[in-house]
């Protein structure tokens, strides 16, 4: 049975609805992500499981308890938010202090646990510091440190490295991970950040339009996508109209020619359908080497240098453009702009969209 | 960027229009003990057991009008900000309300309502009356009080901070005196010391009351005596200015500041 379980959940605010139709099953321990773009509704869902707002219809459940009447400060949760919400007015070991005292823990417990959970973000040397003394980074440490003292059955980050500038986002992302995964503590992270979400999560939620457009594994979603709005918004992507030409040996026509996918369609012949090819499926040929079953001829346009990886613009003969990512090695030979490229690819690498 | 000399000019001339009736006036309380100056006329000030009086029953008066009206305007402003913003413009306009209508109306008004004659003659006790003039001078400091109040929680995100204390277990209560009131803690002593200032120079509430406040022995002092109202004028100022600098200190105060080095008693 899972842990944390919505169901049905809907919620408008006037006349707009935000969320529709949310289900979501998360087990003890599990870390979730909720991606999408701005105005798709995950703060909401993230908010109505805080208890900051009230479904429309549906309901929540925490370890089998429905809460979703409940008040927020009888939930049990703990949350980190965008702009760190630290109190001014109280030390760092006072706001780690705080959900402690609230709970009626006794004074030398809450000691104890306010070092336990300070030396855990690596903050034990600030305890007696204001939070206006301290970094974003260390800030957010602390509204960790604050969120999970208390012990929390469920903890709730909603956007908590915005704010932070890349390199300390990369930290503490690594940092928070450990640590949930250390306490065991179910996490509903919400983010519009794919690489936060993919790199940390157990599964992602991609939403759309207050819906939950796909769930599952990170790789499942970035390598399975179930809708073109899944496929476009999880990381770049060529995507191609097609016509299915024999359903039997997967032969489609194409923008960039004739391809076989060597694979059964369920499509019937003549039906619409849309490829997507992600770039770093796509490979640039050499002159030397063999002719294989895909080849897409075009010109170099143009050419991005990303660090690792070096993306290339390549207009194909058909009069389409496709976007090639390599890996920047040393020593690999990259096309000079304006100059004729072949491209291949392996057609298990290309995903059918409906 | 250089200052222009009409600028000086100007600043110049309203220092005088300001400094120079300031000088004259303390230049006249020096001068009670003839072809001499002295401080005679704040001595004789502080000698009079009416003076003292008044002044300990305006300042006791003040401070409970100081702490009903934080506690009537700190929770309002903080509730019509978390939960009915699109009243704030209402309370507004009912906080400005003291401004509009002379004080002379709100205590007829008080004296009509709660008068000998009335259901509830408060009038008719010390207490009762003494309430009055406390509520008087609530209503009074309501603009000052609820702009500083105001202007303090739009510095601070109480949404989110009350969002967050809610999700570690906070009662609305708790989050008021342990969160909010904390952090707008400059914000309500520069409302509490602007409460201060016109309460202590209040006359007509105090008068048609009938109470021995501070502001009615100004007036009358001023009818009787030549030297000492121009050195309790001088006096006002000072406190007046003492008061500002005060609120300029708490407002530039970070939490864990002290407004005064802590003295440490160094050891043998």
């Amino acid at each position: 049975m899972s842990f944390l379980t919505l169901r049905g959940l809907n919620k408008s605010f006037g006349a707009n609805p935000v969320v529709r139709d949310f289900d979501l099953e998360m087990d003890e321990g599990e870390f979730v992500s909720l991606l999408g773009p701005s105005g798709c509704g995950k703060t909401t869902v993230l908010r109505m499981v805080a208890g900051f707002e009230t479904p429309g219809s549906g309901s929540i459940q925490i370890g089998g308890q429905d809460v979703t009447t409940l008040a927020a400060r009888q939930r049990k949760i703990g949350m980190m938010f965008q702009s760190y919400a630290l109190f001014p007015n109280m030390t760092v070991a006072g706001n780690v202090a705080f959900g402690l005292k609230v709970s009626g823990i006794a004074r030398a417990e809450a000691d104890r646990r306010v070092r336990e959970m300070l030396e855990m973000v690596g903050l034990a040397k600030f305890s007696d510091r204001y939070p206006y003394q301290l970094s974003g980074g260390q800030q957010q440490r602390v509204a960790l440190a604050r969120a999970i003292a208390p012990r929390p059955r469920v903890l709730l980050l909603d956007e908590p490295l915005s704010a932070l500038d890349a390199k300390i986002r990369v930290t503490l992302r690594g940092e928070i991970r450990a640590i949930q995964r250390e306490l065991g503590i179910s996490t509903l992270f919400v983010t519009h950040d794919q690489e936060e979400a993919m790199s940390m999560s157990d599964r992602v939620v991609v939403m759309y339009g207050g819906r939950a457009e796909q769930i599952g594994a990170p790789d499942q979603i970035y390598n399975h996508p179930a809708s073109r709005f899944v496929a476009e918004f999880i990381g770049a992507l060529n995507l191609v109209p097609a016509h299915v030409k024999d359903a039997k040996t997967g032969t489609v026509d194409t923008a960039l020619g004739a391809l076989t996918l060597n694979r059964t369609l369920p499509d019937s012949h003549g039906s619409e359908i849309t490829l997507a090819i992600r770039p770093e499926a796509l490979r640039v040929l050499a002159p030397s080497d063999p002719t294989p079953a895909i080849v897409i001829s075009g010109r170099l346009a143009s050419r991005e240098f990303l660090g690792a990886i070096i993306r290339l613009r390549v207009d194909t003969a058909q009069g389409t453009t496709v976007v090639v990512d390599c890996f920047n090695r040393e020593g690999a030979t990259i096309p000079q702009p304006g100059s004729a490229v072949r491209l291949t690819l392996p057609p298990e690498e290309i995903v059918i969209l409906a | 960027m250089k200052p222009r000399l009409g600028s000086i000019l100007i600043v110049c001339a309203a220092a005088l229009y300001f400094l120079v009736p300031l000088i004259a006036a303390f230049q006249f309380s020096l001068q009670m003990r003839r072809g001499t100056w002295s401080f005679d006329a704040y001595a004789s000030v502080f000698q009079s057991d009416v003076f003292l009086n008044a002044l300990g029953y305006s300042l006791i008066a003040s401070a409970i009008a100081i702490v009903v009206g934080a506690l009537l305007v700190v929770p309002t402003a903080y509730w019509v900000r978390l939960r009915l913003p699109h009243l704030r413009p209402v309370v507004e306009f009912i906080s400005l309300l003291p401004l509009i209508i002379p004080s002379v109306v709100l205590v007829f008004g008080q004296i009509r309502m709660f008068g000998s004659s009335s259901f509830l003659p408060l009038t008719t006790t010390d207490f009762g009356t003494n309430l009055l003039l406390v509520v008087g001078y609530v209503v009074l400091s309501l603009p000052y009080m609820f702009r500083a109040v105001d202007s303090g929680m739009a510095a601070i995100d109480i949404a989110t901070l009350t969002e967050a204390a809610e999700s570690l277990g906070a009662s609305r209560a708790r989050i008021l005196f342990t969160i909010i009131f904390p952090n707008i803690r400059a914000a309500i002593v520069s409302g509490a010391f602007l409460t201060f200032s016109i309460c202590l120079g209040e006359f007509a509430i105090a008068s048609l009351l009938n109470r021995n406040a501070f502001g009615p022995y100004l007036v009358q002092l001023g009818q009787d005596r030549a030297y000492e109202p121009a050195a309790l004028a001088i006096m006002s100022f000072a406190l007046t200015w003492v008061l500002m600098a005060l609120m300029q200190a708490f407002a530039h105060m970070k939490p864990g500041q002290r407004l005064l080095p802590r003295f440490t008693r160094s050891r043998p």
